[in-house]
């Protein structure tokens, strides 16, 4: 089929191609280019101050061989486990909760999403205070209950739940509004129609309410499992991946071996491989819900 | 063409232009004014002192404008250093601690001072042996000396009176130490009220020192003496790592996460009263004056085991290789090193000189606290100038932390941190 388009805009569709040109520069310099440069480092050995020297897939077989690095894989998908479905979860119940049409609901809606918008690094300061063991609320709450004083952070145990509450509260409110939007967008009627059938709240939310949010909840998912696979600045501040290298995340690993130890072509590496998990679980995720997709469009 | 085409071509080229103006490159200079950039971390409680020396030295050389980037954070300074030295951009001059000018060095990114020093008349030997000897690199001297920051021993002599100790008499061997942190512990149930010494738990340069320090009373070495292999896995280190992690577990006279995150505060354990001994640099002397001012405290020198030995840091000055202006970069490292300017310096920031003639004056050679200090200044081992430094230190104290937390013996421990540091050695 000829595709017939006016002088016009034929015109303005080369305007177009101009004004795009800085943007494609741009993100192709910032953007493409390192990537492109990662992998490529990956097969070298490189430590700033000297070239780049041709090594194949030693750093590969060198790290995959490592248990620090091995267990910083297991690390990030406790952490991931640990925060996607709970912040999921409570998001959804909070946004049904705060869907409902009260006056000043929307000081709640905003009092939920402050986390979001503070500074990752300012509220991991504050929350290692409220886990500091002589100083900090929360043992000072738990011996009023009677209950002796924890290690939090110190503890090799109890160091990565720390950090898996700190973001569940953080992210929590990102999550209830993409929810809130998604629930704005179910008709009316079909609760209607629910509630003439005999359904109760629970009923109505299983079968209405989850159903009609599965493209949003895809979304979260993906984006979720996206960001917390690459969880950075709460460790690097609060644990600095310890104690005892119990909260080391592969991000945290590419910093350690990139920026302390200068050995680029292995950070390259580690970061080849984590973008490979994260495209290999996106992918799985899309498959899960490749229905909603095609909804989509 | 069309409307549409030259507007947004005509903003595009403004806004190229626009920015092009701002670009430093375009900024005027006077005529015949010489530019010295200085990166350097001398902040915090060095800040003043440096801003005074910056002054005085652009008051002796009018034509010299010093332009001075400051870095709180050591590694930070460290790794920017390196991104400039390999891009061809470093400043003319630079001030950070003495083991990161190894890699520098090794890697041929330093301007060689030797000629310099005996067109000018500066020897080695003016200089404390222990603090110069790792400015040299395979014969050359590459950075030169400035300050040093040794560890002595801090106590608080209220806590000794209290346990029945006598304040003017503190420990000297190993053996009394651990007895004196054993009588000054008072543990309230589960959690430790006051902790009779400082036991490190965390993952950072005290774990590291600590366990260097006592390894070095025992009488160990880092290095093998062909440089090819650790010596810290050795029954020294073992013995060492085996005295933290007993004070730690058997003798408990600290606790794990005591005192987190709140150094530099008034509520660090040591400033707030509640730990009885720590060993610390001179930095301490300004930590408890800005947060504790009545602390009851005095320091002594470390005790001794098998032999006496301290751990320091020692702050250099060097040139890299690419500077535009070492002439004016040597002018300013004269002028720091000569004797009335570094004194004024060191007595401002409560550091040690590392020039001989320098430690001489009046506030070092009758200041009884100041003498402990030179006295820890002359058995300082420093931490050793290789360029792996920075690896094996973190491969140490990574697994220093797991036997303090009982999660490893010393011996697996040390032969672990040992495996990584060889493997790196040997490339």
């Amino acid at each position: 089929m000829a595709r017939v388009r006016s002088p016009g805009v034929r015109a303005q569709a080369g305007a177009a191609r101009w004004l795009l040109t800085p943007a494609l520069l741009l993100f192709a310099v910032f953007a493409v280019v390192p990537v492109v440069m990662t992998v490529a480092l990956g097969f070298t050995r490189y430590e700033v101050l000297t070239p780049p020297s041709w090594v194949g897939v030693a750093n590969y077989t060198d790290i995959t061989g490592e248990a620090t690095f091995l267990a910083s894989i297991w690390h990030t998908f406790y952490y991931t486990l640990g925060t996607v479905p709970v912040t999921l979860g409570l998001a959804l119940l909070l946004a049904v909760a705060l869907n409902a049409q009260l006056r000043g609901i929307v000081f709640f809606r905003a009092l939920y999403y402050t986390p979001v918008v503070t500074s990752v690094v300012a509220a991991s300061m504050i929350w290692m205070w409220l886990y500091n063991p002589q100083f900090g609320l929360l043992n000072f709450f738990l011996s009023k209950l009677g209950i002796g004083p924890q290690q939090w952070l110190s503890s090799p145990q109890q160091a990565m739940p720390c950090l898996i509450i700190m973001t569940i509260w953080k992210e929590l409110g990102y999550a209830m509004v993409i929810y809130l939007a998604g629930l704005q967008g179910i008709p009316g009627m079909l609760y209607e129609a629910a509630e003439m059938d005999g359904a109760g709240w629970w009923a109505s939310l299983r079968k209405v309410t989850l159903p009609m949010l599965r493209p949003v909840t895809l979304f979260l998912l993906v984006t979720s499992v996206i960001s917390s696979f690459q969880v950075f600045d709460a460790i690097y501040v609060m644990t600095k991946g310890g104690p005892v290298g119990a909260t080391t995340t592969v991000v945290h690993q590419i910093y350690e071996n990139g920026f302390r130890f200068l050995k680029m072509g292995r950070a390259s590496a580690m970061a080849v491989v984590l973008f490979v998990m994260i495209l290999a679980i996106s992918l799985a995720n899309l498959r899960v819900f490749r229905r909603d997709l095609e909804e989509l469009y | 063409m069309s409307k549409v085409w030259r507007t947004s071509v005509a903003v595009m080229v403004l806004l190229l232009a626009g920015a092009a103006c701002v670009l430093p490159g375009c900024r005027g200079r006077a005529r015949g004014e010489q530019r010295l950039a200085f990166w350097s971390s001398l902040m915090g409680s060095k800040e003043m002192a440096r801003q005074a020396l910056i002054a005085d030295f652009e008051k002796a050389q009018p034509n010299v404008k010093v332009e001075h980037q400051g870095f709180f954070d050591i590694e930070e300074q460290n790794k920017k250093l390196l991104v400039a030295m390999a891009g061809g951009t470093p400043p003319d001059l630079a001030s950070n601690h003495l083991y990161f000018t190894a890699r520098y060095a090794a890697a041929d990114q330093l301007h060689p001072l030797d000629d310099w020093m005996r067109r000018d008349g500066i020897k080695a030997e003016q200089f404390e042996p222990s603090l110069f000897k790792g400015c040299v690199y395979q014969g050359k001297t590459y950075a030169l000396p400035v300050f040093a920051a040794p560890w002595v021993l801090y106590y608080n002599r209220e806590l000794f009176k209290k346990a029945g100790l006598d304040p003017d008499r503190p420990p000297t061997t190993w053996q009394e130490l651990r007895d004196y942190a054993k009588r000054m512990t008072i543990w309230k149930g589960s959690s430790i009220e006051q902790a009779g010494l400082d036991v490190p738990y965390q993952v950072e340069d005290t774990m590291s020192d600590t366990f260097l320090t006592l390894l070095y009373q025992a009488g160990g070495e880092f290095l093998a003496p062909d440089g090819k292999r650790v010596a810290f896995d050795g029954p020294e280190g073992v013995e060492a790592l085996q005295f933290m992690v007993d004070l730690m577990q058997k003798d408990r006279v600290c606790q794990i996460g005591f005192g987190q995150g709140l150094d530099q505060t008034p509520q660090a354990p040591f400033n707030a009263g509640k730990m009885a001994m720590s060993m610390m640099g001179p930095w301490g002397i300004i930590n408890v004056s800005k947060y504790s001012p009545n602390l009851p405290y005095a320091v002594a020198a470390l005790p001794v085991h098998k032999g006496a030995a301290s751990v320091g840091d020692v702050f250099v000055v060097f040139i890299p290789r690419a500077a535009k202006n070492k002439g004016a970069a040597w002018e300013f490292i004269r002028f720091f090193l000569a004797t009335p300017n570094l004194t004024k310096f060191t007595k401002a920031c409560y550091q040690i000189p590392a020039a001989l003639e320098a430690q001489k004056d009046a506030f070092y050679a009758q200041d009884a606290e100041m003498q402990v200090f030179i006295g820890a200044t002359k058995t300082a081992r420093l931490m050793p100038a290789i360029p792996q430094q920075g690896e094996i230190i973190a491969a140490l104290q990574q697994e220093c932390q797991q036997a303090i937390y009982g999660k490893k013996s010393p011996q697996q421990a040390l032969k672990d941190a040992a495996a990584v540091a060889n493997a790196a050695l040997a490339k």
